[in-house]
């Protein structure tokens, strides 16, 4: 039986986990022998024909920025972004599905093939970013078998290694994403209540502040610009993230900078840096605040806080978490790790739901009380007209239906009425977001139903929205009178962006690349 | 000029609402032989106004009299029209229906018409006054409000071809209470002209306005111009528009400025409830077509809203779309994420959170310009609380 694995695809660094004989999961250690391995790319120039991946893409960047690819977790998804290297434009999934290939091969190397496996992401990932992070993991190689929350993978991690019962906060802060989740656990019981996440926060984030810093710094003595070139900012972005982990341990850090004008020392203190990356850390707040409000709990009611992400490092968050708690957040998994060895677990139960018969009894065994209880991502809709109150008018608005944290699997339903005699087409959508301002949400599929002519308006059509526990959603519209239906069901993130066609064919032209 | 606008919009009227021979022949014109039955029982009508219970106002139509028709058993229709000869009868203005069962077929002139039924013999003689309509007066829609002299015009005719057999009318004064069409209309292009005003006072509010803001401006005006059904009535909006954004722009040139105030009052008074929500997003929307928001402007479109007596919540959600996020000034921050001076800290806290709940959750959208504004507006909430309520500013 080949291994069950999970997969950390992180901003800055990714990690694999796979299940042992027992249902525990393990990290499987990189080709260079370290445990978590920098989501960095860098294409060689001297052969093209190498793709490298890891620490030794992080070492050459300075070397050739254009080359090199960094942070392109926080581009998932994004149909316009484009890496143009050697006249291929690269887009995020490809980029992102080296990173996972190098993962997979050096996975099995130490073990037997690595086939199906599950991705964790962010929990504020959309619907879209989901697939696109299914493709990556497809190009690669890897059977996807599922997707996991970032925090509700660490929990899961948590909750199956630690005695532990009660109200948890997952506080997630990594290297380009924050999440925060809070779950009930009673041993290896675990039922998500919600989850908010702040897609442009992060360590990098941090290191940018601290740039700012050296760029302040350097223009107030030198009167000119520190960093030039792209080769510049690749080098102080290092010089950065190194200030910062100083600055995690010590007091001070100090660096020299190098610029045109000359050279000087630079001394950051971490008051400095609490004060630069005070708005960043307001948000930090505020997402806590948003997430205990719809968790309808106040901060007395958490009974633990769970640290995730490599960012949690920086003292002055851990300070405030306490203040805000009135206890230490805990630091009980490895920050770097819990995630990917939570996904191999989620991997384990989603194989043991969908196929019994192929998981060996050993793993059935350790996962046997292991009972996870999700919620919905978001909140699902659907576009309509309804009459303004105030001005008496039609307005256009989205209309949910499947509210956001309903407990998985779940089906809602509403009423909706034709608008015009005579009507004898309905223009349908399914939206993802909690605006009713339709501008503001993400509109995931649009189809026309076709309704019986000759009628009278307001005849009433029936939505129909589930979502089944494999995260599949099932939209349905029923008109009532002739008993027509017409039905979408898609995967998660399903928008037609890549077909499975045009996937297998990606995978295909991948496969001979070669990542090291 | 105010005479000749007056008389074009009249023409107007009379145009949009279709003013066909069936509603023409309605009228006793001056010198028009009227149509009467031969002989001793010359055929008649008279109207009474009555108050129902409820309160409700309503005409009683009689009529009595000698009826000759072309032949025993004849099918007829009974017909009442009504005409407002206010500014006397050579001049007589369209009364409209309320009701589309009480309209002329083409247009929502009022025509009261129903199936009277054969009459057995040639000459038919209504000796009393006999009622063939009660119209109720909230069924009809005069041109003005006040004291007006309204005709009305009983008919009997052929159920089958539709002519005309005998008619008589009847002259009576009426108070009407309801604002009259020409009224409204006169509201509503003055409306328009003092939007076109307010929209200038905005754009022009630092004594300069870019193009992109006269665009603006300028596309609204041809909007309404487009959106009248005749020509007529397009070049008579064209002329009051263009007039208006015209003398307005001369008004600032000489430095004087627009009164906000008188013009904002009238606006409250002659707009529906959605013209002002569209005058206020056309002035939103100019302001947001600026290089930064001054605070004039502000000041200006607070006013202008308050004075509109728009929401303040759907003022402000108009205000984060239309308008760039930052300006300099902190009553504009304030203003744009919901912060008022007599929040207390933990009130401030509360508002910053719903704030950023809601553009977080937005910063997914796959528009872009969404995705750029919601990364601005988060930037400004963090800053605001980080400002604000981790340090309580002055007035926290």
């Amino acid at each position: 039986m080949a291994d069950i694995a999970g997969i950390d695809l992180g901003t800055t660094f990714s990690a694999i986990a796979i299940l042992n004989s027992i249902g525990k999961p393990e990290i499987v250690p990189n080709a260079e022998g370290e445990r978590i391995t920098p989501s960095a790319i860098y294409f060689d120039e001297e052969d093209t024909e190498i793709i490298r991946v890891g620490i030794e893409a992080v070492n050459s960047r300075q070397l050739n920025p254009d080359r090199s690819v960094r942070w392109i977790k926080r581009y998932m998804g994004d149909d316009e972004y484009r890496k143009s290297i050697d006249d291929k434009q690269w887009t995020p999934e490809e980029l992102s599905s080296l990173i996972l290939k190098k993962l997979k091969q050096d996975a099995g190397s130490e073990h037997g093939e690595i086939t199906d496996v599950v991705i964790s992401v962010p929990a504020h990932f959309d619907e879209i970013r989901r697939k696109a992070t299914m493709d990556a993991g497809k190009m690669a190689g890897l059977n996807v078998i599922g997707i996991v929350n970032e925090p509700v993978a660490a929990a899961l991690y948590y909750a199956t290694n630690n005695d532990v019962s009660g109200r948890v906060l997952v506080y997630d802060l990594g290297g380009g994403t924050f999440d925060v989740t809070v779950l009930d656990i009673d041993g290896k019981e675990i039922n998500i209540i919600c989850s908010q996440g702040d897609h442009a926060l992060g360590g990098v984030d941090f290191d940018n502040k601290i740039v700012e810093i050296f760029e302040r710094s350097y223009r107030e003595k030198f009167d000119a610009d520190l960093i030039e070139t792209d080769e510049d900012r690749a080098k102080y972005e290092d010089e950065a993230e190194d200030v910062k982990k100083t600055l995690s341990r010590r007091n001070v850090a100090k660096k020299m900078l190098y610029g045109s004008a000359g050279s000087m020392k630079v001394e950051i203190s971490r008051e400095d840096f609490e004060e630069a990356i005070g708005p960043l850390i307001s948000r930090t707040d505020m997402l806590v605040d948003v997430i205990l409000k719809e968790a309808k709990c106040k901060a007395g009611d958490i009974n633990k806080v769970l640290l995730v992400g490599g960012s949690t490092r920086i003292p002055t968050i851990q300070g405030r978490l306490e203040e805000k708690f009135g206890f230490a957040p805990e630091i009980a998994v490895n920050v770097d790790e819990c995630v990917s060895l939570g996904a191999a677990i989620h991997a384990g139960l989603t194989k043991l739901r969908d196929e019994p018969n192929e998981v060996s009894s050993g793993v059935a065994g350790g996962l046997k009380d292991v009972k996870l209880t999700d919620v919905c991502n978001h909140s699902y809709g659907t576009i309509c007209a309804p009459r303004d109150s105030e001005t008496g008018q039609y307005v256009i608005e989205n209309s949910i239906i499947l509210d956001k944290n309903t407990p998985l699997p779940c089906s809602k339903a509403q009423t909706f009425y034709t608008m015009v005699d005579g009507q004898t087409e309905l223009q349908v959508s399914i939206t993802q977001g909690e605006d009713k301002d339709p501008d503001y949400v993400n509109k995931m599929a649009t189809e026309i139903f076709e309704l019986p002519a000759g009628r009278p308006a307001n005849r009433p059509i029936n939505v129909t929205y589930s979502y089944d526990a494999n995260q599949r959603m099932h939209c349905t519209f029923e008109d009532v009178d002739s008993g027509s239906v017409l039905e979408v069901e898609f995967a998660v993130g399903d928008n037609g962006q890549l077909s499975d066609k045009n996937v297998s064919a990606k995978a295909a032209q991948l496969e001979g690349l070669k990542v090291k | 000029m105010l005479e000749v606008i007056l008389i074009s919009i009249i023409v107007m009227i009379w145009i949009c609402f279709g003013r066909t021979a069936k509603w023409h022949i309605a009228f006793l014109r001056p010198g028009a032989k009227r149509s009467e039955s031969p002989g001793s029982g010359r055929f008649r009508c008279t109207v009474q106004l009555q108050k129902e219970p409820g309160g409700t106002e309503v005409f009683i139509v009689k009529i009595k009299g000698r009826v000759v028709t072309p032949s025993d058993m004849y099918d007829m229709d009974i017909q009442v029209l009504l005409a407002d000869v206010t500014d006397g009868a050579d001049d007589p203005k369209p009364v409209l229906g309320t009701v589309s069962q009480w309209q002329m077929e083409d247009s929502p002139v009022f025509c009261y018409r129903v199936h009277n039924g054969k009459i057995p013999r040639r000459e038919l003689r209504i000796s009393e006054w006999m009622t063939v309509a009660t119209i109720r007066a909230d069924y009809l829609q005069f041109p003005r409000q006040g004291r007006r002299k309204i005709q009305f015009v009983a008919s009997l005719i052929s159920h089958q071809s539709s002519a005309e057999l005998v008619c008589a009318g009847a002259v009576m004064d009426y108070e009407n209470a309801q604002t009259g069409y020409i009224d409204i209309t006169e509201d509503n292009n003055q409306a328009r002209v003092l939007t076109v005003r307010l929209a200038v006072a905005v754009a022009d509010s630092e004594g300069r306005s870019n193009q992109a803001q006269l665009d603006v401006i300028r596309q609204w005006i041809d909007e309404h111009i487009m959106a009248c059904q005749s020509n007529t009535g397009k070049l008579v909006i064209r002329d009051l528009l263009g007039g208006a954004l015209r003398e307005t722009a001369e008004l600032i040139e000489s430095n004087r400025q627009v009164d906000i105030e008188s013009v904002g009052r009238e606006m409250a008074r002659a707009l529906e409830v959605i013209e002002r929500y569209n005058a206020i997003e056309l002035c939103l929307r100019i302001a947001g077509q600026g290089d930064e928001i001054s605070g004039r402007q502000i000041d200006i479109l607070r006013r202008t809203a308050e004075l509109l007596d728009i929401d303040g919540e759907k003022f402000r959600a108009m205000a984060q779309k239309l308008l760039p996020v930052r300006s300099g000034r902190g009553d504009y921050t304030n203003f744009i994420l919901g912060i008022t001076d007599d929040m207390t800290v933990e009130d401030k806290r509360e508002q910053l959170n719903d704030e950023y709940c809601k553009w977080n959750g937005r910063v997914t959208s796959r528009d872009t310009t969404i995705q750029d504004q919601a990364d601005e507006m988060l930037a400004l909430i963090a800053q605001v609380r980080n400002d604000c309520v981790e340090q309580p500013c002055a007035n926290g």
